[in-house]
């Protein structure tokens, strides 16, 4: 039973939204209350809305009744940002239009499209959009946007803050603003008069006091996610441009997203690279400070267990097995429209780099095979831990950046304290240039004592990072709820207080996405752990990363394969702990159609998933272990008699064809719906595509030798 | 399965044109004894029956064994589905080959292209994703016609028989199918039968076989 007050919202919002997409049973609100983190929220009502005026509907009813709202498009962010115990909104079906313009210089994007299928768009035209974060397949331009998610090749040239144009916005009272839209913003500066006062007293108060405003330049110079984006209060003067880029990195709790422009960049036609070893992460790192001035597009760090994942492949150089302990590689990359200047580059790369020595001699490669190796060596690294990780943990993937001059001293610190506190899966690898580092390890959080543990990393490598290296905590993925507690330890009292106000003057009752970014529970990042308890061996892995959900026929109609997997493992939990009897009733009713009548079990989920996943197969273990003994015996009558039930078919698909032809299509299908329903699904229901029965193969068999020589 | 609503009397269904077709490319053809008992085991293993399917995969590679000489002959499945299927669940040394790699390696080296269609859609099924031959289709469908439109979607959502036990999965599928099709083109090129019901209902053009149109073209 819906609270008084969320039972009001939903009548109310259900004036104007279909009530099928106003979910609120216990199997939908898990499963799309469910994200990338190691969080756990479960939403009271899921909204899957379909447009603008949809979503100035809900904030509206919203704020009347006081109900908070998180916004979220794929879900795949890992910091906590994107769960609700209130009311969840979810843009993605429906928010997938876009518009190339302005010489295809810019590009106007829905939040639901996935920043692939943006990139699959521009390909033709040899451009891309800016940010690159590893989860492009899945993550969606409404998260990639709010929270200036970034990777490889970006760096802060060209991640979201840099590349926007331009953005629509609806506020927590319903009022539009749209930058691109001369009218919009002046009818939002007469509406806002007060808000754009504020932004102005605060980009003024900021320059009059050169310590903070140099802070904030300074520490944007590399890459940074930790609070809001107050390099706009830095970065711009006109108030909207400052609005614009607030809303990069926001992490949706300021505002809804509705659409976004980027400007697009250059999508260079030759690559190539190098895997390049060093003797050890100080001569790596060295040598990346001297690639920060030459032209590379791309340099990533690999420590010595990073490589280890790869040696085994065919494809991996002998000396992998043998590399000292000490070694490290980095993995270079180039790229230019023209064959001769990446040739030059490759050249300028070498020098710089010469005064260093290398492990080994390295030459760059545009070989699809090899080019592609090194590649799946580096991308290998996240799945190779969650592959290896006991079931019932979770994987972790810190990411934290380090001013360039201090990357090798960092990195070695970082090391002593993963094995301080014997995280000895942990692999460090990131990407070097933007002094962006990852830390991926395996975490348990059934136990307080390991809870324990990882509190105590947290709060040594907050000091680590801030007191002694001056870093970001969160280089690129977001504050969330996982960083939410050290915000102010990492930016000092007065850019945190700036912070706060940020957050008072578009949403002063905290109630747009509240607890993410600015939270004052000093331990909210060891609260509402997502459990990930055992349920079968086909999942256990499951990081439930969402790369999957693109890819799956059902996803949208009733669950992904990763929903699927979080309500076996709801199921799995519930059976053990015997704790409410009734959500389990209600879950396993519901997962009868949800979980395994829609599924397809195609298993193209399988090629997305970084640990191989084939929630079909699971799906196929879930039918067998419901299966009466009397449906296996048919099964059984019908396999040993596959001769007779051919023929059969062959005959009944004919018959079939015969009442077509004289009871026509309109009274066939009205006949069959009656049958199927009737049979409760269990007759197929007719369509009018439904094939003739076929004619019998009428070839005796006869042992023949072909004709051609193509026996072998 | 046989012919769906667009095709009449005169054409053939796809065992007699398969057959053709081999023969036109200069093969004899050697079928397994007492085929109509033999299933990959698919449809068994979809449905969650585990020991029917064993059985019928494991009858079938007997009998391919058999009848291939112990793995001499290359085993033409004119489904991607049943062979990935196959492909998963065989451990005998046998060569069985894809219908798009068999046509390409086998069967286009030994004929001509007479008469390339100007404008056809060629569906990807899962299973030519899951054998990484998409590249291979692509080129397939290129020899056969002028201009060429891949489909771009997930799983169709029939699978099997589920189109008609399910059929909104299927519908839903699809709902960006129509769009994907140039409005000059009604012809539909696959590798399942069972995926060419729901895309011919979806799409409402005849969706078949490509041997059909590797057929076409060469004759």
């Amino acid at each position: 039973m819906l609270a008084p007050a969320y039972q009001k919202f939903k009548e109310a919002i259900s004036n104007f939204i279909d009530s099928k997409r106003i979910l609120t049973s216990s199997l939908q609100t898990l499963a799309y209350g469910t994200d990338a983190s190691f969080y756990r929220l479960i939403p009271k009502i899921v909204v899957l809305v379909r447009n603008e005026s949809e979503v100035i509907g809900i904030i509206k009813e919203a704020k009347k009744l006081d109900i908070a709202l998180t916004f979220r498009a794929a879900g795949t962010s890992l910091s906590g940002q994107a769960i609700s115990d209130s009311v969840l909104v979810v843009a993605t079906h429906g928010w997938k239009r876009y518009e190339i313009f302005s010489n295809n210089e810019k590009i106007k994007l829905e939040p639901g499209i996935v920043g692939a299928s943006a990139n699959n768009i521009l390909a033709p035209l040899g451009l891309k959009i800016g940010p690159d974060p590893a989860s492009i397949g899945a993550a969606m331009i409404g998260g990639i946007v709010a929270n200036n998610a970034s990777g490889m090749c970006c760096g802060i040239a060209q991640n979201s803050y840099q590349t926007i144009a331009d953005i629509r916005i609806v506020m927590n009272d319903g009022t539009v603003l749209d930058t691109a839209d001369a009218q919009s913003v002046q009818a939002f500066k007469n509406s806002n008069a007060a808000l754009i006062k504020e932004i102005e007293a605060m980009r003024d108060e900021i320059k009059g006091n050169e310590a903070l405003f140099y802070r904030i330049k300074n520490k944007f110079k590399i890459k940074n996610t930790t609070g809001y984006s107050i390099n706009a209060l830095v970065d711009y003067e006109d108030p909207i441009e400052i609005i614009k880029h607030l809303m990069v990195g926001s992490e949706g709790t300021l505002a809804f997203i509705s659409n976004v422009t980027l400007n697009t960049v250059t999508d260079e036609k030759y690559k190539a690279c190098s895997l390049v070893i060093f003797n050890s992460i100080y001569d790596a790192c060295n040598a990346t400070a001297l690639l920060k001035s030459s032209p590379v597009s791309a340099v990533e760090l690999l420590d010595r267990k990073s490589i280890r994942s790869v040696e085994q492949d065919p494809l991996a150089p002998a000396y992998f097995k043998t590399l000292p302990e000490l070694a490290c590689a980095l993995l270079i990359e180039c790229r230019d429209n023209d064959q001769a200047n990446l040739n030059q580059k490759q050249r300028q790369i070498r020098s710089a780099i010469e005064s260093i020595p290398t492990f080994s001699e390295y030459e760059f490669t545009s070989d699809p095979v090899q080019y592609n190796f090194n590649w799946a060596a580096r991308k290998g690294l996240l799945p190779t831990v969650g592959a290896l990780r006991k079931n019932g943990t979770t994987v972790i993937i810190e990411d934290i950046a380090f001013p360039l001059p201090k990357l090798a001293d960092a990195c070695i610190a970082l090391q002593d304290l993963f094995a301080k506190y014997q995280y000895d899966d942990a692999v460090l690898f990131g990407h070097a240039l933007e002094g962006n580092l990852h830390f991926v390890f395996s975490q348990d959080f059934s136990t307080q004592t390991e809870i324990d543990r990882y509190e105590n990393l947290m709060m040594e490598l907050a000091v680590l990072v801030v007191d002694q290296f001056d870093g970001s905590l969160k280089a690129e993925h977001g504050t969330g709820r996982n960083m939410a507690p050290f915000v102010e330890k990492e930016w000092g009292n007065e850019a945190y207080r700036i912070m706060k106000r940020i957050k008072m003057i578009f949403d002063p009752k905290s109630k747009i996405n509240p607890g993410v970014l600015i939270n004052g529970d000093p331990k909210v990042h060891l609260k509402n752990l997502k459990p990930l308890p055992e349920a079968d061996s086909i999942i256990d892995k499951c990081m439930e990363c969402g790369f999957c959900e693109p890819h799956c026929v059902s996803e949208g109609l009733t669950l992904s394969p990763r929903q699927r997997i979080v309500i076996a493992r709801e199921i799995s939990r519930l059976e053990s702990t015997n704790e409410d009897a009734q959500r389990l009733a209600e879950i396993k009713k519901d997962a009868v159609y949800q979980v395994d009548q829609t599924c397809a079990t195609d298993g193209l989920c399988a090629l997305a998933c970084p640990v191989k996943i084939d929630t079909g197969k699971y799906v196929k273990r879930w039918r067998a272990e419901r299966l009466e003994n009397s449906d296996k015996k048919t099964a059984a009558y019908i396999a040993s008699h596959m001769a007779e039930t051919t023929a059969v078919l062959r005959v009944g698909l004919k018959i079939v064809k015969v009442f077509h032809s004289i009871l026509g299509t309109s009274i066939m299908t009205a006949m069959s719906k009656f049958v199927h329903v009737i049979t409760f699904g269990k007759v197929p229901k007719w369509i009018p595509e439904m094939p003739k029965g076929a004619v019998k193969i009428n070839i005796k068999p006869a042992k023949i030798k072909p004709t051609n020589g193509h026996e072998d | 399965m046989g012919k769906n609503k667009f095709q009449d009397a005169d054409d053939l269904q796809l065992t007699e044109l398969t057959h053709r077709l081999l023969v036109r490319a200069g093969f004899s053809i050697i079928y397994p004894e007492s085929l109509d008992a033999h299933c990959c085991g698919m449809p068994f293993s979809s449905k969650g029956f585990a020991e029917a399917n064993h059985t019928q995969s494991k009858a079938l590679e007997a009998d391919l064994l058999k009848v291939s000489e112990n793995g001499k002959y290359p085993i033409l499945y004119d489904m991607s589905p049943c062979f990935y299927h196959s492909k998963e669940e065989f451990t005998a040394p046998l060569k069985i080959v894809d219908p798009i790699q068999f046509m390409l390696d086998f069967v286009l080296p030994n004929l001509t292209i007479k008469k390339k269609k100007s404008t056809v859609t060629v569906f990807p099924v899962c299973s030519v994703k899951k054998i990484g031959k998409m590249e291979q289709l692509v080129l397939l469908s290129k020899w056969c016609a002028e201009k060429v439109t891949v489909i771009e979607s997930n799983c169709c959502g029939f699978a099997g028989d589920r189109g008609f036990l399910v059929p909104e999965l299927n519908d839903y599928g699809l709902r960006n199918l129509k769009d994907q099709i140039p409005a000059n083109c009604n012809e539909g090129y696959s590798t399942s039968r069972t995926c060419e019901i729901g895309l011919e209902k979806s799409s409402g053009i005849n969706f078949r076989s490509i041997f059909y149109l590797i057929d076409e073209v060469t004759r």
